[in-house]
């Protein structure tokens, strides 16, 4: 299985590096001295296997490193990502970024094979598609609520249910911030084998957990609303986004805020009181703004009480910022090393850290160092 | 008496210059290692604490041979085995380099590393026989036992035993 999925992964690569260098299937044949495209076509589906010569002869003709095609942790060819990040954000920062989330999930990825030794052939989706109502995509996310018994403040267990009921992994992660404002919320990462939701862990929790919601959405819609590389995290404009984003936006509000939640939390005598409405936010582990919104939608409240809402402080935070990366993530790297499956200065290298630093990692989940300095 | 011939990676190099046991262990074997593994050794980690300076002269005049690693001696480990897949670039040149020559293990050779991913990938290819420990080389060479007891833990005799004990009796990988 592993093998056969080398290959595969090598065959994503060399169509990438085909397409890049702007060459047929013919010309490469040609240059392989293969017998027609055909055969190359069967090397970037991975029906057949690139002989090392042929390989090294894909290196000069395409002028590529070997790297590029055998790099374990690469997912150049295959994955799409859609990102969250705010406009100041320059595009170069956006694309070094990926290319470092690139090594990571693709590290998870590898991971993931070599403990399970097979991808799971089952994916979720939503019963959703792009002339899904307001209303559909609500009753989706309350749904969600129920079926994964989620309980009253559904941010709580979130990440969990997603990666053990869903298996789409949640990895928090340290973006970047530019002297300018530029930042990133978060990002959907698909790939053919998997999903990967990436969050900012450095931003305030009611915004991760949104983020979370949101990124969910995406992840449960990609074939359906395959959403754009990349969307601004700012609230204001989310609220007049394309209308993929709007409902990426009302089902996060609704997972997280289900009206069954509401009812059980809010005191509707103190519907006009807009302390009591933030502790609800608060316990909820929303902003008020996303509370306002919601109750607004629901004619719980009107403009003007919307708009008190929207403007009250947040209450203070009561949730620790996340580990690095997840518990998951790293304590199946935490095993590969301690197998023999990989060696510790590669993993550091991939997660972009030193020795050291990979050992802090491990001690920050809790976890020994499986080798030695 | 032909001295014998040990294969040597960039952690072995590292830490056979912090013990001041380098210039021995090269009057008693022929040390060899490829490129890849003297320029890590050389280049070490500037963001680690404790970076070991590797002298380039004297690395230079120890070795009895440094080897050029080509592409297709990487991509025909790589493409046959997935055990490899998990290695530092030092451990996986010095391994394709190996494979490519077919020394091991029929020849009397030995390879030397501290990497536990590279001693399985060598458990794969059949060659575990023929690793042996930096602690092995340095007391072959008659360094003094201080040098000797200051290696690290994973460069004993016995780190490498276990490994190799774990690995035949399968409970690693």
């Amino acid at each position: 299985m592993f093998e056969q999925l080398s290959q595969r992964l090598i065959g994503y690569r060399v169509k990438a590096a085909r397409e890049a260098y702007g060459w047929t299937q013919d010309q490469v044949a040609e240059a392989l001295k293969l017998k027609d495209r055909q055969s190359v076509s069967d090397i970037e589906n991975g029906k057949r296997a690139l002989k090392p010569d042929e390989l090294v002869q894909l290196t000069d003709v395409l002028e590529r490193e070997i790297d590029f095609f055998l790099d374990p942790f690469s997912v150049v060819g295959e994955a799409q990502f859609s990102w969250r990040a705010s406009p100041e954000l320059p595009e170069d920062n956006l694309d070094n970024f990926e290319l470092k989330a690139g090594q990571w999930i693709g590290l998870l990825r590898w991971l993931r094979e070599k403990e399970q030794g097979k991808t799971n052939p089952l994916k979720h989706s939503l019963r959703l598609t792009a002339q899904s109502s307001f209303e559909d995509v609500i009753a989706r996310a309350e749904g969600l609520v129920e079926s994964f018994d989620l309980g009253v403040v559904p941010a709580d267990m979130l990440a969990k249910k997603i990666e053990d009921e869903l298996d789409i992994p949640v990895l928090y992660v340290d973006t970047i911030e530019t002297p300018e404002g530029g930042s990133i919320s978060g990002a959907t990462c698909h790939l053919q084998d998997m999903g990967v939701l990436l969050i900012n862990r450095n931003e305030p929790e009611t915004r991760r957990f949104f983020d979370l919601a949101h990124e969910l959405f995406h992840a449960l819609t990609w074939d359906a609303m395959k959403p754009d590389h990349r969307e601004s995290n700012s609230i204001e404009d989310r609220q007049r986004g394309k209308r993929i984003e709007q409902l990426a936006n009302n089902f996060a509000a609704a997972l997280l805020m289900p009206q069954a939640s509401l009812e059980q939390l809010i005191d509707k005598r103190r519907i006009s009181d807009v302390d009591h409405l933030a502790e609800i936010a608060a316990q909820l582990r929303v902003a008020p703004t996303a509370l306002a919104w919601r109750l607004f939608n629901l004619n719980w409240i009107g403009v003007e009480e919307r708009q008190v809402l929207i403007h009250e402080q947040q209450r203070p935070s009561v949730v620790s910022t996340p580990k690095r990366f997840s518990s998951t993530f790293v304590n199946m790297l935490h095993r590969a090393i301690d197998r023999g499956h990989l060696s510790a200065r590669k993993a550091a290298k991939a997660i972009g850290a030193n020795l050291p630093q990979l050992v802090d990692l491990f001690a920050e989940h809790s976890l020994p160092a499986p080798f030695e300095l | 008496m032909a001295k014998a011939r040990v294969f040597i990676d960039t952690n072995i190099i590292i830490e056979a210059f912090r013990t001041g046991c380098w210039t021995a262990i090269c009057n008693k074997f022929d040390i060899e290692t490829v490129d890849r593994c003297i320029e890590e050794a050389l280049a070490g980690d500037l963001d680690e604490p404790g970076r070991i300076h590797v002298d380039e002269e004297v690395l230079d005049n120890g070795l009895a041979a440094r080897h050029q690693v080509s592409d297709h001696q990487i991509a025909s480990l790589v493409l046959s085995s997935p055990s490899c897949h998990g290695l530092d670039d030092g451990e996986l040149h010095l391994i394709a380099w190996l494979h490519a020559q077919g020394l091991i293990p029929n020849a009397m050779v030995l390879v030397s590393t501290a990497d536990k991913a590279a001693i399985v990938a060598t458990g794969d290819l059949g060659w575990l026989d023929s690793l042996t420990s930096l602690e092995a080389l340095a007391q072959e060479s008659g360094v003094l036992p201080r040098q000797v007891n200051d290696l690290a833990r994973h460069y004993s005799t016995t780190w490498l035993d276990e490994i190799r004990i774990k690995i035949r009796l399968g409970i690693i990988p």
